[in-house]
């Protein structure tokens, strides 16, 4: 090989625990952590339609371990990511801003606010146009 | 005329990875509220989860008699659409950021190979969504 040196190369020696040394690498951490409970729902979802594809006795089956114990102690936890995702996201998007007002880019606060009301009203209409009410 | 060296895919991947960010910020929530807890919270009733009634929330039965006659047809592609939505921007988002994750606990010497499963995996599940959610009438 043409790049081949003397030396040995300089490896930077990192423990995989790397970011339980400070909390703001822990929110880091579970901040990224969240996507894999994300892909997860995402394919609990393509189950739970193959189920109802399937007629009502593969769909009670279904619910059967969809209601069950542990699973809705993983959907718990899977919530509790969720929310997790969308409040760091909000904070993540004021820290690129899209537009500026007065030459300057908008106030952290005012963006992540803005992020907020978009998704309550979101939620709101989810829960009215898909499933009739509140 | 376009620099003809520019790398036009890896931008196309953080745009669906930002696109999903905000889908799944928006609307994952609610969703996981209503399909996992609701029922096991006592705020729904059976009927609504049973099998005819996850027939009849895909069939878009709920959104019907809020969107009039004029606007009936919607209330059948609304349910799916919002499910395409979720699974498709779940998987682009959580697996580029997945993918991440895994560069980072040293992956990144097999990136050859782990990107194109990563985002073949996202683009299959989203065609699949696409074919479960609209196979249904």
């Amino acid at each position: 090989m043409a790049t081949e040196t003397l030396r040995k190369p300089y490896v930077r020696h990192r423990s995989a625990w790397w970011w339980t040394k400070n909390p703001r690498y822990v929110l880091f951490q579970f901040r990224e952590m969240s996507s894999v409970f994300v892909v997860l729902y995402a394919f609990l979802v393509l189950w739970q339609l193959w189920a109802l594809r399937g007629g009502p006795d593969a769909y009670y089956d279904f619910l059967a371990m969809w209601y069950s114990r542990p699973m809705m102690v993983l959907n718990a936890v899977v919530f509790a990511f969720a929310i997790l995702h969308s409040i760091t996201w909000f904070a993540l998007t004021a820290k690129v801003p899209l537009f500026r007002i007065k030459g300057r880019p908008p106030p952290g606060a005012l963006v992540v606010g803005a992020n907020l009301a978009i998704w309550v009203a979101l939620s709101l209409l989810v829960l009215k146009l898909l499933y009739g009410g509140f | 005329m376009a620099a003809p060296n520019v790398d036009r895919v890896p931008p196309m991947f953080w745009g669906l990875f930002s696109a999903g960010g905000f889908v799944v910020a928006f609307l994952l929530p609610v969703f996981i509220f209503m399909n996992s807890l609701a029922y096991g919270l006592h705020l729904v009733p059976w009927g609504t989860v049973e099998y005819g009634g996850a027939l009849a929330w895909i069939h878009g039965d709920p959104a019907r008699p809020l969107l009039g006659a004029s606007l009936g047809w919607l209330g059948g592609w609304l349910p799916k659409l919002f499910l395409v939505l979720i699974v498709g921007g779940g998987l682009f988002h959580g697996l580029h950021r997945f993918k991440y994750i895994l560069y980072d606990v040293g992956l990144h010497k097999v990136k050859k190979v782990l990107d194109p499963i990563m985002y073949g995996l996202a683009a299959a599940g989203t065609v699949a969504a696409l074919l479960l959610a609209f196979s249904f009438p």
